[in-house]
């Protein structure tokens, strides 16, 4: 899923700023003496506090089970910048029964749909989001003087509707990405 | 967003809804803040984890001894400027994240008309900009283009050995304004040429 990775970012990101905002701020107003029973020219840490953790170890305890938790929770967020969203598999839904297409052989068949179009010089296929939902992200680098609508009839038309008689769907959400490249004789563009 | 995540959502929910569903596509997606903001906060957690389970087992870590910090911590009171300076810096770094999570993000290609309501369809910039130049040094006198290419606007600097270039500027308009009706842009740029004499 193409949107799936920014919404695991969007949330993480917000939860962290409106941590760092409210932990700050409630910082910024004890300092002020804004919180009864709180004076501000009280030290960061007193000795009652300090008392406190002494005394009692599971308060330890209780930190170093926080800090792993977040620090796992960080770790997946890491990893998840990783992943492509790609899928290997393909499920293909038909009155006999089930079929298990690899998406890998389907997006090369859309590749080679798109390579036999005359603007068409490179593309790249890639099927996204689950086995039972696909998606296709489609990358192609076509003419810079090629008839545009002519090659959009063909992207959104032809090719799509191959993919979607194949794999027997309706609707295969796509986003195709066009790269224009210069191929025109001696002129000088930058 | 409560509907179900879709590249390119049903045209169902009205024009604008769909137009902004298919940009929405080609949004950034806040990796490399995502990696910075996660590493720091991996990083910062494994150190307090190692620091207190070392601590616990009685054999501390000495680069990650407490001691000084929590003397520190003893000596200096809340309304000390170096309390308060470094409480704004954690509400600043706060509010960074806020805004990244909360701002759309600049588009990195530029999203085209597609009637087709699954597609989300765009070009790369650099592809619009060697379109949209390929159109501009078709016309007769433009002997290069540099163009400037952006959501709302389109900036074409030609450069002519022409003396006079009379109406250059209007016939490179009209070209790239065909090209770009061609191209069919989601929205369309309002298009704007400059003429430069060719020193020879």
């Amino acid at each position: 899923m193409d949107r799936h990775i920014a919404r695991v970012n969007r949330t993480h990101l917000a939860v962290v700023g409106v941590l760092l905002v409210a932990g700050g701020g409630l910082a910024i107003v004890r300092g002020r003496g804004l919180l009864p029973g709180l004076p501000a020219d009280q030290p960061l840490l007193n000795e009652a506090e300090r008392a406190f953790a002494r005394g009692h170890d599971w308060f330890w305890y209780a930190v170093a089970a926080g800090a792993v938790v977040i620090a796992l929770v960080a770790i997946r967020w890491l990893l998840a910048q990783g992943r492509t969203g790609t899928i290997r598999t393909l499920r293909v839904d038909d009155p006999t029964g089930r079929t298990r297409l690899p998406a890998r052989a389907a997006g090369r068949a859309v590749a080679a749909d798109l390579a036999a179009l005359p603007a068409v010089r490179r593309s790249t296929a890639l099927l996204t989001g689950a086995p039972s939902a696909p998606r296709l992200r489609l990358h192609v680098t076509a003419d810079a003087r090629c008839d545009w609508p002519a090659l959009r009839g063909d992207l959104t038309g032809t090719t799509l509707t191959n993919l979607r008689t194949a794999l027997e769907r309706d609707h295969i959400p796509a986003r195709v990405r066009v790269r224009l490249a210069d191929t025109g004789p001696g002129r000088d563009i930058r | 967003m409560t509907a179900p995540a879709t590249d390119a959502p049903p045209a169902a929910t009205g024009v604008y809804a769909a137009r902004r569903a298919k940009t929405r596509a080609f949004r950034p997606q806040r990796i490399w803040p995502s990696l910075v903001v996660g590493a720091v906060l991996a990083a910062v957690m494994i150190a307090i984890a190692v620091a207190v389970v070392s601590t616990l087992a009685g054999r501390p870590v000495l680069a990650l001894r407490p001691a000084p910090l929590v003397g520190r911590l003893t000596e200096v009171a809340w309304n000390d400027p170096a309390a308060t300076g470094a409480a704004a810096a954690v509400v600043a770094a706060g509010v960074v994240c806020l805004l990244l999570a909360c701002l759309p993000g600049r588009l990195r290609d530029i999203p085209m008309a597609c009637d087709d309501p699954d597609v989300a369809l765009a070009l790369t910039r650099s592809g619009l900009r060697y379109a949209l130049a390929a159109a501009a040094t078709d016309v007769d006198g433009a002997d290069s283009a540099k163009v400037r290419v952006r959501v709302r606007r389109v900036r074409v600097t030609v450069a002519t050995p022409l003396r006079a270039p009379g109406a250059l500027a209007a016939q490179v308009r009209e070209a790239v304004g065909d090209r770009l009706r061609e191209l069919e842009p989601a929205r369309a740029p309002r298009v704007s040429v400059r003429v430069r004499r060719k020193n020879t």
